[in-house]
């Protein structure tokens, strides 16, 4: 999904699937598993909310030939499709690129801008809104735009960058609680074990109902305790165990 | 919760701070054998008297202790006879 798109792969990929807007097409039943994963991947498919693949890919614009001016994620985080979206509902160029709508001039009143319609006024102050930010964009003509990961200060996709992407807004790291696991005198599996117990991560039976791999009728604690066993029944409050 | 209870066991009340690591060794010990016995009943359907529960949290907290040096002047019956003895609380 990265690569260049004047490159042999992506050049590859779109004979075979299809581009629309900017990106590769899903296709249908027929394409591969893998090839549908990926693209559940960067529409953010499996996770709650947003695309964490999509949110942290923008593009490095140099001479600007392969990047879209609506589509592509370049200039202020998201893409300006999305920035002005009655504008981008509104242009009749769409698909144009960087380089296209710089060279047909996108100041105010320049030859960028094609509309279906005539603007309303509120529409045309962000015309104007939009040519502002446009305004310091110079190209470089020789260099060619490429990928950046927003995530690695490098540029470079990272597992690193995004494993803390995503495990940082879900779960607030309160980093005192999960220290107390490591203890260089345990066996490291006990200390993993330990690490899983504290924010209740073990696959006690509540927790494995919550994930559907278990019954409601098969819950209780196997002491025959009658009660469901949860990670804080289990070690503290069962009369069995309870007492160790 | 969990995590309320490792923390007062840990740094449990009156005793010195030199004693927290060997306790937070024993509390280790302890859900690793509750686990440990809670996967026996289930998948072996097979079950320990508590008493020898505590026998092994004793017996392995000692060697784990050992294992790094923090004890090795103590021999397995003093860990046995009076922890707080090996832990240093008392002369």
């Amino acid at each position: 999904m990265l690569i260049d798109r004047d490159e042999l792969w992506y050049r590859v990929l779109k004979a075979r699937y299809g581009e629309e807007g900017g990106q590769l097409k899903e296709g249908g039943g027929d394409s591969s598993v893998w090839w549908r994963m990926l693209c559940g991947i960067r529409r953010g498919a499996w996770l709650g909310e947003g695309s964490w693949f999509e949110d942290n890919v923008c593009r490095v614009v140099g001479g600007g030939t392969s990047t879209y001016f609506w589509l592509d994620n370049w200039l202020g985080g998201v893409p300006l499709r999305v920035q002005f979206t009655r504008l981008f509902e509104l242009s009749e160029n769409k698909g144009a690129t960087v380089k296209e709508m710089v060279e047909r001039g996108w100041d105010v009143g320049g030859g960028a801008w094609v509309w279906r319609r005539r603007l309303l006024a509120w529409e045309e102050e962000s015309v104007s809104e939009c040519s502002s930010l446009l305004c310091d964009i110079v190209l470089q003509v020789s260099t060619l735009d490429r990928w950046r990961w927003v995530l690695d200060p490098i540029g470079r996709y990272s597992v690193k960058g995004t494993y803390r992407y995503l495990t940082l807004p879900t779960t607030p790291v309160e980093t005192g609680l999960y220290d107390a696991a490591w203890l260089k005198q345990v066996p490291l599996k006990v200390s993993v074990f330990v690490w899983r117990l504290l924010p209740n991560r073990l696959p006690t039976k509540d927790n494995l109902l919550r994930r559907t791999a278990l019954h409601h009728d098969d819950i209780t604690c196997v002491e025959g305790c009658g009660r469901p066993e949860t990670s804080h029944h289990l070690f503290f409050r069962c009369d069995t165990f309870g007492g160790l | 919760m969990v995590h309320d209870n490792l923390h007062q066991f840990g740094n449990l009340a009156g005793l010195p701070r030199s004693t927290h690591s060997f306790l937070q060794v024993i509390w280790h010990a302890c859900v690793w054998f509750i686990w440990k016995e809670r996967n026996n009943m289930i998948f072996n359907h097979k079950t320990e008297e508590v008493g020898l529960l505590l026998d092994s949290v004793k017996l392995t907290s000692f060697l784990w202790l050992k294992a790094n040096k923090l004890t090795s002047v103590f021999s397995y019956t003093d860990w046995w006879r009076d922890p707080l003895l090996c832990m240093g609380v008392r002369d």
